[in-house]
């Protein structure tokens, strides 16, 4: 089976002694939606970076759609691979939402007569077509991070990684980007969204979770096999949904829910 | 001591084609001792209005008041030095304000400006460093090698080396991971009950239910709101037009509610007190 991405025995450290990827074997389904989860530190983003060959393994091998990372390989593996970063005002390039979707193609040396085309059809896919002209400083983060995402979408990426992209926004614009990334899986089904985060809520929607620690996977598996052990995610600085949380104090108290969604707990509740 | 607005405005780049005026007719009284969440969306006005507090920005027109420091529009105002000691700013990514070789030195740094004696900031460095939940080991070490929430915590160690009264806080969760914001958040309620005044921007409204006394909602740079937050979150008119989620805990007790459990609203500020609310409510027992 060819994998979106495929780690074997990945190392990596920034510094002598402090290991942050430690001997790291990491299996993302193609056209899966896919969470990493896990504390500051536990070497999410850096796993993101060695992806996209931004920082050079120690030791082991990445593949990416069965192709292996390596110096001739890493501009191939560049153009199957789109990423948006946490804060949305470093990646703006362009003076206006256009001209910032338009710096990938110039890049890529799409011609100026498809260009325009495909600017429109990306920013009409993440709602910001009436933008196109307006300077960024005029945009509201999630607008921000919505064009963000329409830059990488016009490169045709076969898979997409949203590093931390929620967690500077307002609710609003935490809300928009969730909403567009839920909204990605149904325009692009063989699209692979990985989201690397630590908002247990946008991990809720997740095909699949892997959990992080100490530059480890710690636990792999779907959004419910994973909330489930509470008190392990507590324990390595993590948090469980609410509904998740609500349910297992509710346990321990004899009143239960087990397996509820939210719905159900009301009418359990109210009986 | 209280901060008190009156009818404050505050133009950005006035007179250029750039002008845009963040503030309109701020009139509010943040009284001494409290826990306050200043809430609104990006752009709302927030983080102009704190800037107020310590004169980093002085009003365009009408004055603020703190304590007994008055700065009002257009005058070159006098003793900020003693202003900006009783209100401490801690900014956004506080943590890359860092610089110094130590973080002894670092937190030294602000006291030994305001010409305190050595011994004094030596004790106070001392019992500072516990406050913030980091042990003296901690001292002698490079703030680069420590890790993004210990770092935020020798930032925000070094505002209050300068003893403020006050303390405004700008989104200092922000990037955080569960615990570490949960930790964060538990130390400012410790200074809280220490008797000092936290004013806290923040966009995590679970946040603003469990811990502050007090929210303003701004909106377009106007005062939307000033009550307690239990009482912001059920309006449910100003949340949908500020595109706000009241708190999991809150939006659920609520359904509950409708559906016929009785609850007492005004208890529930996290998971935990709706759990135990829905207990009383079954009469389960302890």
């Amino acid at each position: 089976m060819t994998y979106a991405i495929e780690t074997k025995d990945l190392c990596f450290s920034y510094e002598p002694g402090k290991i942050t990827v430690d001997h790291l074997n990491v299996k993302i389904k193609q056209g899966s939606y896919t969470v990493i989860l896990g504390r500051n530190g536990s070497g999410k983003s850096t796993f993101a970076k060695l992806v996209l060959g931004l920082l050079s393994p120690e030791s082991g091998s990445i593949h990416v759609e069965g192709i292996e990372l390596s110096p001739e390989t890493v501009y191939e593996i560049r153009n199957k691979v789109g990423i948006v970063f946490q804060n949305p005002d470093n990646q703006f390039i362009g003076a206006t939402v256009r001209d910032d979707i338009a710096f990938g193609l110039e890049n890529h040396m799409v011609p100026r007569e498809k260009m325009d085309g495909i600017i429109e059809e990306y920013a009409e896919k993440v709602g910001m077509v009436k933008a196109l002209d307006k300077e960024p400083s005029h945009l509201s983060g999630g607008q921000k991070q919505r064009v963000a995402i329409a830059g990488v979408l016009a490169m045709s990426p076969n898979i997409v990684i949203f590093d931390e992209a929620t967690s500077m926004l307002d609710p609003k614009g935490k809300r928009d980007v969730k909403e567009m990334m839920n909204h990605l899986r149904k325009t692009f089904p063989s699209l692979t969204v990985i989201s690397i985060t630590h908002d247990v809520d946008v991990a809720r929607f997740a095909d699949e979770i892997i959990v992080f620690n100490k530059g480890k996977i710690y636990a792999q598996g779907t959004p419910e096999e994973i909330f489930s052990r509470e008190s392990e995610l507590v324990a390595i600085h993590l948090d469980v949904p609410f509904c998740h949380k609500l349910r297992s104090i509710l346990d321990k108290r004899g009143i239960s829910l087990s397996d509820c969604d939210e719905e159900e707990m009301v009418k359990v509740l109210c009986r | 001591m209280s901060v008190i607005f009156k009818a404050v405005t505050y133009t950005y780049l006035p007179k250029t084609p750039y002008e845009h005026q963040a503030l309109r007719d701020i009139n509010l009284t943040l009284d001494q001792g409290k826990f306050i969440a200043i809430i609104g969306h990006t752009g709302s006005g927030k983080s102009t209005l704190v800037q107020h507090i310590n004169a980093l920005l002085t009003p365009s027109t009408g004055e603020v008041q703190v304590d007994d420091f008055v700065i009002h529009a257009n005058d070159k105002p006098k003793g900020l030095k003693k202003l900006r000691k009783k209100a401490g700013m801690v900014f956004q990514f506080p943590e890359y304000q860092l610089f110094e070789e130590t973080v002894y030195k670092d937190i030294m740094f602000g006291p030994k400006n305001f010409k305190e004696d050595t011994k004094t900031i030596d004790e106070k460095i001392h019992s500072i460093i516990q406050l913030v939940g980091l042990d003296e080991s901690f001292l002698e070490r490079s703030p680069f090698e420590l890790s993004g929430g210990q770092k935020r915590r020798v930032a925000i160690a070094g505002i209050l080396a300068m003893e403020p009264d006050i303390l405004i806080l700008d989104e200092p969760t922000a990037g955080l991971d569960p615990r570490g914001a949960s930790e964060m958040m538990q130390l400012f309620q410790r200074l809280n009950r220490l008797g000092k005044t936290i004013i806290l921007v923040t966009h995590e409204m679970d946040y603003v239910l469990q811990y502050c006394d007090e929210a303003i909602v701004l909106k377009d740079g106007q005062v939307a709101k000033q009550a307690s937050p239990a009482e912001v979150f059920s309006d449910e008119s100003l949340l949908q037009a500020m595109s706000i989620e009241a708190p999991d805990c809150l939006r659920f007790a609520k359904k509950l509610q409708k559906a016929g459990l009785s609850l007492d609203l005004s208890l529930i500020r996290n998971t935990e007190s709706l759990a135990e609310a829905i207990l009383q409510a079954k009469g389960v027992q302890r």
